[in-house]
This record gives structure tokens, sequence and C-alpha cells, in this order.
């Protein structure tokens, strides 16, 4: 999964996993970092730059979809990893209910597509 | 990966949620597994290796976490989804910590819980294909 991305992308998942956790636990911080740069190639500062500057809302859940589908070429293989990534954070995040509710939501729009 | 193509262990205390979940399961994988505690549920495991276990949490016995934990000792890249609710906090941290990552929410919704093993069924095809890169 390791490419490089465009910042678009990269606005748009960072935005995409702020929407599922809302909150960030400090003390997890460094384990998202590296999920990020491991998988997307978004590196720790990249990532506070990002989560820092972007209002969630700005752009819709499903314009956030289209644009990450776009860059993954709408293959299937990239998109589950994609997801896979996303579920992994919300493994990290500790699992509560409702950032799942909020996971498996997104998921079934991805997966719609597939 | 289609479902059609997976085999399913199902562990459910209550028989007739039990009966239900396995009526619809068996339309749908391509084979199914039942046990009614997490004892006969391990037992099953080790005799069948399926390709997807689905376990409530609250069962006599053995309780579907500790269930987990031990299929997770045999192989730690089991696929398992556990059934869980909204007051089930404590239940989902220790589910995290044994890297258990779907879910299917209670109360019960057909929709939602096609979803969730169309999903579980396309990740061991990813998973597969990344083993092959």
């Amino acid at each position: 999964m390791l490419n490089s991305y465009s910042q678009e992308f990269k606005i748009a998942a960072t935005s995409l996993l702020l929407n599922i956790v809302q909150k960030i636990d400090s003390k997890k911080k460094k384990q998202y970092y590296k999920i990020f740069q491991k998988k997307l190639n978004i590196e720790p500062e990249e990532f506070d730059s990002i989560k820092e500057s972007i209002n969630i809302d700005t752009i819709t859940i499903n314009e956030k979809i289209d644009i990450i589908r776009k860059e993954l070429g709408f293959k299937q293989f990239a998109i589950m990893s994609f997801l896979m990534m996303l579920n992994q954070c919300i493994i990290l995040d500790g699992c509560d209910i409702e950032s799942y509710g909020r996971f498996e939501s997104i998921r079934d729009s991805f997966m719609e597509q597939l | 990966m289609p479902l059609k193509k997976l085999s399913i262990l199902y562990v459910e205390d209550n028989l007739e949620t039990q009966r239900l979940i396995k009526q619809i399961l068996e339309l749908s994988a391509n084979e199914v597994f039942v046990a009614s505690d997490g004892e006969e549920g391990l037992a099953l495991y080790q005799e069948k290796k399926p390709d997807i276990v689905l376990s409530d949490i609250c069962m006599p016995k053995m309780d579907g976490l500790e269930m987990s934990r031990e299929i997770k000792k045999i192989d730690s890249e089991q696929t398992i989804a556990l059934f869980t609710a909204f007051n089930d906090a404590d239940y989902l941290k220790q589910a995290s910590e044994l890297k258990i990552g779907t879910y299917m929410l209670k109360p019960f919704d057909r929709k939602q819980f096609f979803n969730s093993l169309n999903y579980l069924a396309m990740v061991i095809e990813t998973k597969k294909e990344s083993k092959n890169l």
C-alpha cells in the first residue's frame, strides 16, 4: 500500500479516521503515527499538521470516500487494505462501540462500490 | 472471496438464536459448524479449522473471549467476530487486546450481519493476496 499519495488523499484519509475515532488518545498517538506512516506514507509531522489544520466537516464523508477510492484506482485489494488499516485503528482505539458503528457505516459505503 | 467458499464456526448458547442464525449462515457459507459454549466451540475449532469464528460473548463453561484467547494461541491470524451489545464495554476492551476487529452489533440486524460477514470474507481474501505479493 506504500505509495506516494496526493495531499488531497492524505487529508481525506486522516479526516476519515477523525470522523471515526473523533478524539485521539494522546497515549496512543505514536501507534497511530506508526500505522499512518507504514500504510499511507504519512509522516508523524504531516499527520499532526493535517489533524490540526482540517475541519473534518468541510467535505462530506462520501466525498472523502470518493477521493480515497479514486486515488486507490478503484482497486479492491487497495481499498480493502485501506479498510483493514482503519479497522486496525478502531482496535487501537479500544473499540468504543460508537466508534465501531461509525467505522461500520464507512466500511459499508466503501464496500457497496466494490 | 465469496462467502459461499468459506466455512464458519458459530458459537451461541441461546438455542433459539442459534437455530435462527444457523439457518441464515447455511444459506450463505460453504460449511457451518455450531457449538453451544466456548469449550465445545474450542474443541470444534481444533477439529474443523474454520475460516471464520463467529461467537457470542456471554456463555456458560467458557465465554466467547476465553475461547477466542485460546484460539488465538493456536492461530494468531484466525478471523474471529463477536456478537456484542452497547453495554459490553469491558468485554470490548478485552477483545481489542486480543486484536479481534469485527463485531456483530446487537440487536441483530440482518443487513448489517451480512455486510460484516462479506467484509470478513474479503479480509480473508486480501490477506491471502497479500501473502502472495
